[in-house]
This record gives structure tokens, sequence and C-alpha cells, in this order.
């Protein structure tokens, strides 16, 4: 069964750049949006096995606060992507026990094993 | 008020109050001498001044030497002054007519001098017997004032009638006219008095006292006072009577009879405004009140006057004293607050420390009334370093360096009367610098010092600087202490926001740099990028592969330009659309080789101002539709025109881009469109800029996007 992400980002363009790859390692992109609040409503319509959610997004809730909903509330494991590595945005991260916490730019083979189907 | 008794030295009579106006009917020149030889005796014993104006049948020589038989000293009172007997024609008949008021005022000045030359009071009698029948009514007239003057003063007159001239209607009027009257009946003197007069009298006395009560027990200051005329000018001014609080109220004393000029000497010249009022009101009859400061007594007085007859005024007073230093004292707390608030405006419009130190100089100068003054700072070399010097202090000052330059007084070791101010940490004063023992003398030059005033400015217990003034005319008072200390603490809050100030703004610029360096690399770093695919580009072969790469570069370009535009745009943090999307379209038609104007641009842009990232995105949406144009629309030189408009629709902001050439297929979905350059133009306006896009296909096909705000853009 292919896994189907949902992708959080509010750079366009790097969300775009996800949607034409992801689909090649076998996986299915449902949405891809760019607020927490629009993460959690698709999560909770569109039930992903896996989010792939940018920490410094826009809106009022931000990446962590979005998935503290998605994993405590939805049960969907989320991957955490972030350009800030601080030791800050790590810790408070990693207290989500996300999948995994991705650096940018990027590691596309490390993601491409995240999403392998189990 | 004086309310002894008299020894009158006539048995039948006794003793007298002053003010005290009786008469005698005689018919012989044994009776006047048998009764005023006994009265004048007692007089000159009990150190009265006595004045007897002599008239038929007794002359001045005949008195006196009845006097001298009744007191063997005669001779030396009269030499002292004691005793004047004077012949009628030199004193009612001076100048040869009778002049009540001329008589009056006489009686006042001689009781005036007495009192000067230390006599207890006036003891005076006059005959009348040169009166003439016709002259009656004047003289009863004048009996009458003489009742209402002598009872104000510490005179006792007694009148003398010669029997022989009067009628009986007369001597009714003689009794009447007088408190009481003594006659000789079967050889024994003896004592009338009129019944109406006498109740008359009771009634003025029981009036007089419950009056008389009033003023004594008031808690305001009383004084009836005579004004001294001289040239038409209120030059002086003697007190007639006098409360009981008037002398704890003033703190003068036995002041009755006496000059003001006497009581307080050199009053003429440290209160003339008093003698002004006095005058005012005693000429014009006018009461007028007033608050007026008494230099002479250093003390406060609220008054009021009135005038109750000619040249005399009553004055009323009050100490007030207390409520004035405090109305004075709230008066300079008042002014030393605005002085404060002052000092805190002007800091919001000074733009240096130095301007600033000017200001709080100027401020404390004129509170002070200072003649100059200087702020100064401590550097980092412990040494004072100048802020300010007020422009009086500078031009009085003529330190020259050796090139004859003026040269600033900066760089003060800290000592000296200055120094004193900061080596004990609080405000001091000196009026006689001279002698000060800090004193270390005044640089070459230096203005001359009178007196000096010094204060520190102390800022979280460390000293920062001090500021010192100089030469108040007058020298300094606890006051002008107590001004600076507060001014001090205002003037070193101000100097140390503005050094914080100057410091932020210091810090803000250097970050302004860093950001544009930043804006500068970051295009330049994009600019390396696009030729390394430009290059790979030329390597190339495959035609999509040229295409592809052309188009990345295209993109990184359209990118790299907003940075270029950030780096000279005055904010930081916008770019102005008109001018970044004129350079961006000029760019692209270069870089696709469109050089001989077959596409013209038809642009109607505003200067609008969008943040970066919408500006970058914006960018990049113009950049496809661009490129879309030159390879479809106008291909291999064909001619044609860009449209493209940028401006506010109400709150929106509308982009509206169309070329004249064929459009695109009508069936085209562009949510769906497998063009990249299409889709990243769906996805970064709606996803991205959350805006809405229409395309309307008629002849041509025109893309409409419009933007709500772009606040939402930036980043949590």
């Amino acid at each position: 069964m292919a896994r189907r992400v949902l992708i959080v980002e509010d750079e366009v363009i790097n969300a775009m750049a996800l949607a034409e790859v992801i689909p090649g390692w076998g996986c299915v992109v449902v949405d891809m949006v760019a607020s927490g609040e629009e993460a959690i409503r698709v999560a909770a319509v569109a039930s992903p096995d896996v989010v792939l959610m940018d920490i410094g997004i826009q809106g009022a809730t931000d990446g962590l606060g979005a998935a503290r909903e998605i994993i405590g509330r939805l049960g969907i494991p989320v991957i955490f992507m972030t350009g800030f590595d601080d030791e800050e945005t790590i810790r408070a991260a990693a207290a989500l026990k996300p999948l995994a916490l991705l650096v940018k730019p990027l590691d596309v083979n490390r993601l491409k094993e995240l999403l392998a189907p189990p | 008020m004086d309310e002894g008794l008299r020894q009158s030295g006539i048995d039948i009579v006794g003793h007298i109050p002053w003010g005290t106006h009786f008469c005698q009917f005689y018919q012989t020149q044994d009776d006047l001498v048998d009764i005023l030889v006994s009265y004048f005796k007692a007089g000159i014993d009990n150190n009265e001044f006595c004045m007897w104006i002599t008239a038929h049948p007794l002359t001045e020589k005949e008195a006196e030497a009845a006097m001298r038989k009744a007191l063997p000293d005669f001779d030396r009172c009269r030499d002292r002054g004691q005793i004047e007997i004077v012949p009628y024609t030199e004193w009612y008949l001076k100048g040869g007519v009778f002049d009540s008021r001329r008589v009056l005022d006489g009686w006042v000045e001689k009781l005036a001098d007495a009192t000067q030359r230390g006599f207890s009071g006036l003891r005076l009698t006059g005959n009348t017997f040169w009166l003439e029948r016709n002259g009656w009514g004047d003289f009863l007239r004048y009996e009458d004032e003489v009742n209402t003057v002598i009872g104000n003063y510490r005179m006792v007159a007694l009148c003398t009638y010669s029997l022989d001239r009067c009628g009986a209607s007369e001597i009714i009027d003689v009794v009447n006219t007088h408190q009481f009257a003594l006659a000789k009946r079967a050889g024994k003197w003896d004592l009338i008095e009129s019944t109406e007069r006498k109740r008359a009298e009771e009634a003025v006395r029981e009036s007089e006292r419950r009056y008389r009560a009033l003023f004594e027990h008031m808690h305001e200051g009383f004084a009836y006072c005579k004004l001294l005329i001289e040239d038409g000018e209120a030059r002086d001014f003697r007190f007639l009577s006098v409360n009981n609080t008037f002398e704890p109220m003033t703190g003068l004393k036995d002041v009755v009879g006496r000059k003001v000029s006497e009581v307080i000497p050199g009053i003429r010249e440290t209160d003339p405004g008093i003698f002004e009022i006095c005058g005012r009101v005693a000429l014009t009859g006018n009461p007028e009140k007033a608050e007026m400061f008494n230099a002479a007594l250093r003390r406060w007085f609220s008054i009021s006057i009135y005038f109750p007859e000619r040249e005399h005024f009553v004055v009323i007073f009050d100490d007030i004293t207390k409520r004035k230093r405090a109305e004075e004292e709230v008066r300079r707390r008042i002014a030393i607050l605005d002085g404060i608030n002052r000092i805190f405006q002007e800091a919001l419009a000074c733009q240096t420390e130095e301007e600033l130190g000017r200001i709080c100089l100027a401020i404390a100068e004129r509170m002070t009334r200072s003649a100059f003054g200087f702020v100064a700072k401590i550097g980092k070399d412990g040494c004072l370093h100048d802020i300010a010097i007020s422009d009086p202090g500078w031009d009085l000052c003529t330190m020259y360096d050796k090139t004859g330059h003026r040269r600033p007084p900066v760089n003060f070791e800290i000592h000296g009367l200055y120094g004193r101010a900061i080596l004990d940490r609080k405000a001091f004063f000196t009026n006689d610098p001279a002698a000060h023992p800090d004193r270390v003398g005044t640089p070459e030059g230096h203005p001359p010092l009178s007196a000096f005033l010094g204060a520190p400015l102390i800022h979280g217990g460390t000293i920062i600087g001090m500021v010192g003034l100089g030469n108040r005319e007058g020298g300094y008072r606890p006051e002008e202490l107590e001004v600076l200390d507060s001014l001090a603490g205002a003037i070193t809050q101000v100097l140390v926001n503005k050094r914080a100030e100057e410091a932020l703004r210091a810090s803000l610029t250097e970050k302004d740099v860093l950001m544009r360096e930043l804006a500068h690399r970051t295009k330049n770093n994009m600019q390396v990028v696009s030729s390394l695919i430009g290059m790979q580009a030329v390597a190339a072969s495959d035609r999509n592969l040229i295409g592809a790469l052309t188009d990345t570069q295209d993109r990184i370009r359209a990118m790299a330009l907003v940075h270029e535009k950030l780096y000279r745009s005055p904010s930081l943090s916008s770019v102005n659309m008109r001018d970044y999307a004129t350079d961006l379209l000029k760019a692209l038609l270069h870089a696709h080789a469109v050089v001989d104007g077959s596409v013209a641009l038809s642009l109607d842009i505003e200067g609008l101002a969008f943040p970066i990232d919408a500006a970058l995105h914006c960018g990049l949406i113009i950049n496809e539709l661009v490129s879309n144009s030159l390879k479809y629309a106008f291909p291999q030189g064909k001619h044609g025109t860009i449209f493209l408009a940028l401006r506010r629709v109400g709150d929106e902001t509308e982009l509206k881009y169309r070329d004249d050439g064929p459009g695109l297929p009508r069936d085209l979905d562009l949510s769906r469109s497998k063009s990249l350059g299409l889709k990243l133009v769906y996805n970064l306006a709606v996803r991205q800029l959350r805006g809405s896009m229409d395309v309307r296909r008629d002849t041509a096909t025109e893309f409409v996007f419009r933007f709500r705000g772009f606040s939402h853009l930036e980043r949590g």
C-alpha cells in the first residue's frame, strides 16, 4: 500500500519540489498546505500515514503546535523539517517524539528511507 | 493705650485721665493764679510738657513770677523747655486771625515734640479774654473740635473764661463744650457738670470702651496715624494710637506719639510703597487693601487702610508671612518641576549630547540667575570634559592658546571648587570663592568668580559629571542649591538616555550596514549560481536541457534582482515594485536577446512597496509569464507588446498581465498544468501569496491576480 503523505511547508517552491519527487518513491502526496491550522484540519480529514512538517511556518499555530495536535490527538506520525537547528528548537521538537527531525537543506535519501513502505 | 491718671493739682478735681478738657470761670487775677499755678506745678512734677497761653488780666511776666513763687526750680524748668508761657497774640492770634485748624495742629505738634524730648504728655491752658463777641461762635466750634482731638492724645486742657465777659447763655455754652467747669462759690471752688453732657459723655465713654475692647482684643494689628505731608507728598506718619496686637505682631515698642521714621529708621528708603498707599488713602479718602512685604521688618502683611478724617488713616493689618512663605515655597517647587519638565521635553527634540547639555545649562542658569556655567562629564581619563559652556561664560572667557586662538577649557583635573562637588558627592555653593579652602585659582583669562554653585551628576551611584554655575548677583542661597540639586537628577537622566540613544543609533547603523552587505552578498552568490547554470547550458547539447537550464537561470536572476533592489532600498525590509518589475522585464528581454525593440513593453506600475517575500514571489510570477510570452507568443523576433499593470484597487493589489500574441489554448486548466512555469504561477499566486487568479481568454489571454495585503506572509 502506497504511503499517503501530507506536506506542510509555507515556501511553495519547496513544497512543489517535494511533491514532484515523493510520488517517484511510491508514495502519494494527499495535499500540500502552508499553515499549522490548515495542517491540523487536512490531517483530520485526509488521515495521511505521515505528515512532513516544517517547523517555522506562517499562521498562529507553528509546526510544533500543529504536530502536538496531529501526533497527540490524531496519532499520525510526523517528520519535522527545519531550517533552524538551534538547541531550543531541536529540544522542543524531540519532546514531541517525531518520527525524525531533518535539517534543511533536506537529505533526500534519508527522507526516501523514512518514507519507504514498511 | 495709656489709661493712667494724671494728678490735676486742683484739690476738687483730683486725678484726671489723658484727654480731659475742662474750664475755669474766674473773676480776678488771683482766681487764675490760684488754679493755674497748682495745675502746672502738678504737670511739671509729673514730667509733662506745659503750655500756658496768657491774656488779660495776667501777663506772661506775672504768670512767670507766680510760677517762680510756687516753684523755686521754675527757671531751670523753663530753660530746659518743660514749660512755655506765651501771650495769646503769639498762639491764638498768630498771623492776626484765629485759625482753629492751625491752633489744633499746633497742640498736636507741641505734643509730638514733647514726646520726642521725653515728656509723657502735654498740659495746656488758654485764656479767652481776648475773644470778641462776634468770634464766639467760631471759638465754640474750636472747643468742640478740641473735644474730639484731645481724647486721642496724651493731653489735658484747661480753658479759662472771665465771668465778666460771659452772660448766662455763654456760661451754658462753655459748660456744654467742656467736661466740667470750675467756678468760685462763697469763696470756695466748686465743680459744675452739665447733666446732659455727663450722660452723653458716659454714653460716649461706654461706646468707646466697647470699641476699644474690640480693637484691643482683635487678632489683627491696629494703628491710627496722622500723615505728615511735605511739599504735597506723604513723607512720614505719626502713630496716634495702636492696639495690644500691634507690638507682638510688628516687634515695635512704644510707638504712640512717634514718627514711623523714628521707630524704623530708613523705612522711607526700604519701604516707599507704604508711604504711597497711606498717602493715597489719606488724601483721596478711598479705602484700600493690599498685601505688602515690609522689607524693614522682613515680614508680609495684609493691610486694610481707611481714613477717618483728613490726613489721618487707620490701618488694620495681619501678619501673613507664613502663608506668603508657603506660597513662595509652592511657587518655587512648581518652578523646579517646570524646569525638570522642560529638560525632559527638550531632551526629546535634541539630537546630540552637546545640544542637550547646552539646553540643560541654559535652564539651570536661568533658574538660578547665574551669569555663566558649564555641564561636564567625567571621561575615561578621570578628567572633566565639557559638554556645554554657556555663551556668556564663553564670551567672558579670554583664555587663548599660543596661536592666539580661543582655547576651550577642556580636560580639567578633578580638584578645586568644582572638584569639591564631585569629591563630596553633593551640591554646594560658596559666595566667597577667593577664601574657599579648595580654591586652586582660575585659569588665565577665566571670568572673575564672585560666587560658585556646583552639583554632581550621579547615575546608579556613579558620578558621571557635574554642573557648575557662577556669579549670581547677590550670591547663591540654599534655594538655588535646592534648585540645582533637583535639576541635576533630571539632567543626569536625560544625558544618560541620550548616550544610550546614541549608542543604539550607532548599533542600528552598524546593523543596517551588515544587512545591506548580506543582501549584496546574497545577490552576488545567486549571480554566481546563475553563471554556473549558464555555463552548463552553453556546454549542453540537449535542447530540452538547455531550455530547462535557461529557465532556471531566469528564475535565479529574478530572485537575485530582489536582493539587489533590497540593498539599494532605504528601508531594507521592502522593495519598490515599479523599479523591480521594470528592471526585471528589461533583464528578461535582454537575456532572451530581444534587443531590436521587436517586443514593446506597456507598463502601468504604481510605486508600491512590497515586503521582500511578496516581492520575490511576485517577481517569479512575472518572470514565468514574460518567459512564456517570449517563448510562445513572440518566438524568433516576432513583434508584439507585453502589457503589465500593478496597482492598488481598494484594499487589494491587482496584477494584470497579457500579451498581444495568440493566447493560451481555451481548454487549458492551469491548476492541473504540466508546465512547471504555469504550475509555479498558480502555486505562487494561490498557495503562496493566497491571492486569486483569473485567466480571461478573449483574443489574447489576460492573467488577473488579486492579493489582499501581505502581512500574513510574515514568518512566524
